[in-house]
């Protein structure tokens, strides 16, 4: 066994199955510990679990880390939470965006912030959409354009991606290295995101899937789209309404509609569907294996603590007054600790991406 | 009818005859059964005579026992395996879990290996600072301070 003198020089085939049983903050540090750790710990996906992080104004972000619960208070001097709001999330990354559109992107332990270049008003092209841009400022909902943002960035080489979707018509990329933001898929009506592995998801308005490839120069539609001709549709119950609707792309690669529905005088439930490509239907699926969705999100991660069910907040269910975690096998809902008031809300994961 | 016993020997020349059940719970001796790397004694070059007393302790105690009825059942209850499994594994100092850890790896017992897996993150690592972990195993710190913090700075929530 020469190969394996001391603690330090295991073999990844050993070292790798240890790293795997800690918890994503043991994990963390551990792979710091030596060399060897720390080369091998980049071939394994950290096991997660998700973070609640509460707004509160004028500039307090409140971590609590359901894995300790603990309630850890981070001020953030230079950000004014009345005029900021954080629209999407990624790791330890918030995507931050104030009244006059300028978003940034904040770690919310290192304070570290990437600023993104304003949005120029010849990306919108003819003079209505200048007129129509300056009605925009002031009057833009930031709080519904959460459904239709996405940040990805990762953590080590701080690459990063935003999309961001103006009135259904404006989708506008941007990427770590681009000079400005990039308008795509002109014509097509965009309803939600989700970005995994250099491609954009986009569910349009009339339920078609289109795919983006971020991974060139320039942003372009990707025909290597099996869901191309599947339009999302499913029965829909009389007695259910959709209160709303996600769509995911799982750590192998599927594609998830969720929606949340508010059933007459019982409680909401989540819907999760798949594309069955032999039978070219969509099919409702049961579960999600041992990983967990955080509604909104747009992608699954393996979680120590949470697989099998889907985080949410208060504005993800109908008369919903507090983020909880629902339980797919169960049905069952487990609502968060109460850790005093908060302005805005939200579930986010540090170490994934 | 008898059952069939079958012979290791440990790096260091010591022999150990065991059932046929409690050895195939590794899945590497197979393999030198077949290739006939020997008919009679199995030399196992990379455990020493302890470490494999220690293996086979554990092996002869998950040894799945048939019964009457035919079926397979476990010789204890699930519970009192688990109870026993902690205790076996508190016994041993850390140079018999590191040794006992290749050892599994070597012979292929996934129960083994993941129970030894398991025992290190939880008793070595767990809720530990990166210089505890290190001071606990005995690690070098073999990167320069920036190295280190550059490592570190990738996910800064997990020393807070």
């Amino acid at each position: 066994m020469s190969r394996n003198h001391g603690w330090s020089n295991l073999c990844p085939d050993i070292l790798r199955p240890i790293l795997k049983v800690l918890n994503s903050k043991d994990f963390h540090r551990a792979r710091t510990v030596c060399s060897n750790w720390y080369s091998v710990s980049r071939t394994c996906i950290p096991p997660l679990y998700p973070w609640r992080i509460l707004f509160r104004k004028p500039s307090t972000l409140l971590l609590f880390d359901t894995g300790e619960e603990k309630v850890r208070v981070f001020e953030h001097p230079e950000l004014d939470l009345s005029e900021n709001h954080c629209i999407a999330s990624s790791g330890s990354w918030l995507l931050m965006l104030d009244r006059r559109l300028n978003f940034n992107i904040l770690n919310v332990f290192t304070r570290e912030r990437i600023d993104l270049p304003t949005m120029e008003l010849s990306f919108l092209g003819s003079e209505d959409d200048i007129k129509e841009w300056e009605c925009l400022v002031g009057s833009y909902d930031i709080v519904q354009s959460k459904k239709s943002t996405v940040l990805w960035i990762n953590e080590r080489t701080r690459d990063f991606v935003v999309a961001w979707v103006y009135e259904r018509n404006f989708l506008f990329t941007f990427k770590k290295g681009d000079e400005t933001w990039r308008r795509s898929l002109e014509g097509t009506e965009c309803n939600y995101m989700t970005f995994k592995d250099h491609k954009l998801y986009v569910l349009t308005w009339d339920n078609y899937i289109k795919i983006l490839d971020l991974s060139g120069e320039i942003p372009r539609e990707s025909l290597e789209n099996p869901l191309l001709n599947h339009q999302f549709s499913v029965d829909v119950r009389p007695e259910r309404s959709i209160w709303r609707k996600r769509i995911t792309i799982t750590n192998s690669g599927e594609f998830l509609v969720i929606q949340s529905s508010g059933v007459l005088g019982k409680n909401f439930l989540f819907e999760i569907f798949k594309m069955n490509m032999e039978s070219s239907k969509w099919e409702r699926v049961d579960s999600i294996g041992d990983e967990m969705l955080i509604f909104g999100h747009g992608v699954t991660v393996r979680s120590s603590v949470n697989g099998g069910s889907i985080c949410f907040v208060e504005n993800d269910v109908r008369h919903g007054r507090n983020s909880g975690v629902f339980d797919l096998a169960t049905s069952t809902i487990t609502w968060a600790k109460d850790v005093g008031h908060w302005d805005a809300t939200r579930w986010f994961v540090p170490g994934y991406g | 009818m008898s059952k069939k016993n079958i012979v290791l020997k440990s790096s260091n020349g010591i022999i150990f005859e065991v059932e046929e059940a409690v050895a195939l719970q590794s899945e590497t001796i197979p393999y030198m059964i077949e290739d006939d790397c020997a008919n009679d004694t199995i030399p196992l070059a990379n455990v020493t005579g302890d470490i494999l007393a220690l293996v086979i302790e554990y092996c002869k105690k998950h040894v799945v026992v048939a019964d009457g009825d035919g079926g397979g059942s476990s010789s204890s209850s699930q519970e009192d395996l688990k109870n026993w499994d902690a205790q076996f594994m508190n016994d041993l100092d850390q140079s018999k879990i590191f040794n006992l850890l290749l050892a599994a790896d070597f012979l292929n017992i996934k129960t083994l290996f993941d129970l030894t897996c398991q025992f290190v993150a939880d008793t070595m690592i767990k809720g530990k600072s990166v210089e505890e972990v290190r001071r606990t195993l005995n690690i070098e710190k073999d990167y320069t301070s920036e190295e280190e913090a550059k490592a570190r700075q990738e996910n800064e929530w997990a020393f807070k």
